[in-house]
């Protein structure tokens, strides 16, 4: 009987700890819930007319980005498809900044993802240009949407 | 009539010494022979046996060695091999979380990909980064432009 005490107390510990550890060491990780347009990104890295760039903070820091990952397709009639309906995923949980459509279909966007952290920002952008040629970004950082707006310029 | 009896039990214990040492003896039958020894009258011809079941004897009287541990024992044992397996599991368990994590959180790798094939190079990097922010630049010049500006308000 005691033992079994012992054992429900020590299992609600493990458990609990745990707890802990997912909230507190993991909390960080759920705000950063990876964006649909990520599986893009990993799908298409290898392909020929693809040019994929990932960057980290290490040389990014002047920007205030943190994590910043691009992916241009030369021709992207194939994936655009694809890329769309991953957008369209995104942006249900996002803060739309600029978007253009040509005939119902968004040809260039600019969103802000939601973050837990107030101070951390994260963008995705997106752009069909001239022959189908597409480019999607993703940049997470301390950067503002005004010094992304100078980013851009 | 006594002797003719001690004859008969001389005679049956002879036999069962015959057996003991056969091994063919039960255990009552060994506490028998032990029990015989312990008397003060034994007949001559078994006296060479005495030394033997005298010291089984005192050995059969000594506390057994445990081979269960009590009740009490085992619960313990029970309780701190659960500790131990609890705490294991929960470093395993910080171990997997934390790499997951880092691993997740901390993108390090700085690569630019090109038609499959992975360049490290810190100039190549910048510049396709550089290339890829001009691909979705604001046109600022063009006034009918629907980028002209960001709804950037929270």
């Amino acid at each position: 009987m005691k033992a079994k005490k012992i054992e429900r107390k020590v299992s609600i510990a493990l458990l609990f700890s745990i707890t802990l550890l997912c909230c507190g060491g993991g909390q960080s990780l759920l705000a950063q819930a990876n964006p649909a347009v990520f599986q893009i990104f990993e799908k298409y890295s290898k392909q020929k007319k693809v040019t994929l760039l990932e960057v980290s903070e290490e040389l990014m820091a002047e920007y205030r980005i943190k994590q910043f990952k691009s992916i241009i397709f030369e021709d992207g009639t194939l994936a655009l498809p694809e890329i769309r309906r991953c957008i369209e995923q995104d942006k249900q949980d996002a803060k739309k900044l600029k978007e253009a459509t040509a005939d119902g279909l968004v040809v260039s966007g600019y969103y802000r993802l939601k973050t837990v952290d107030p101070a951390m920002n994260r963008y995705l952008i997106f752009k069909v240009g001239k022959k189908n040629k597409v480019t999607l970004l993703y940049i997470e950082g301390r950067l503002t949407p005004e010094e992304l707006v100078e980013l851009l310029k | 009539m006594n002797n003719k009896r001690k004859y008969i039990d001389n005679q049956k214990i002879a036999l069962l010494i015959e057996n003991y040492f056969e091994g063919l003896t039960t255990t009552a039958e060994e506490a028998q022979l032990r029990h015989y020894f312990q008397q003060a009258q034994i007949s001559d011809n078994l006296l060479i046996y005495k030394p033997l079941f005298v010291a089984l004897s005192d050995l059969h009287e000594m506390p057994q060695p445990i081979t269960c541990l009590p009740e009490t024992a085992k619960k313990n044992r029970f309780t701190s091999r659960l500790k131990i397996m609890s705490i294991a599991s929960g470093f395993a368990a910080a171990l997997i979380i934390g790499f997951f994590a880092l691993f997740h959180e901390s993108p390090t790798a700085n690569y630019v990909m090109i038609d499959g094939q992975k360049y490290t190079d810190k100039t190549l990097i910048m510049h396709n980064f550089e290339q890829s922010l001009d691909n979705v630049k604001i046109d600022m010049n063009d006034m009918l432009s629907e980028f002209q500006t960001l709804d950037i308000e929270p």
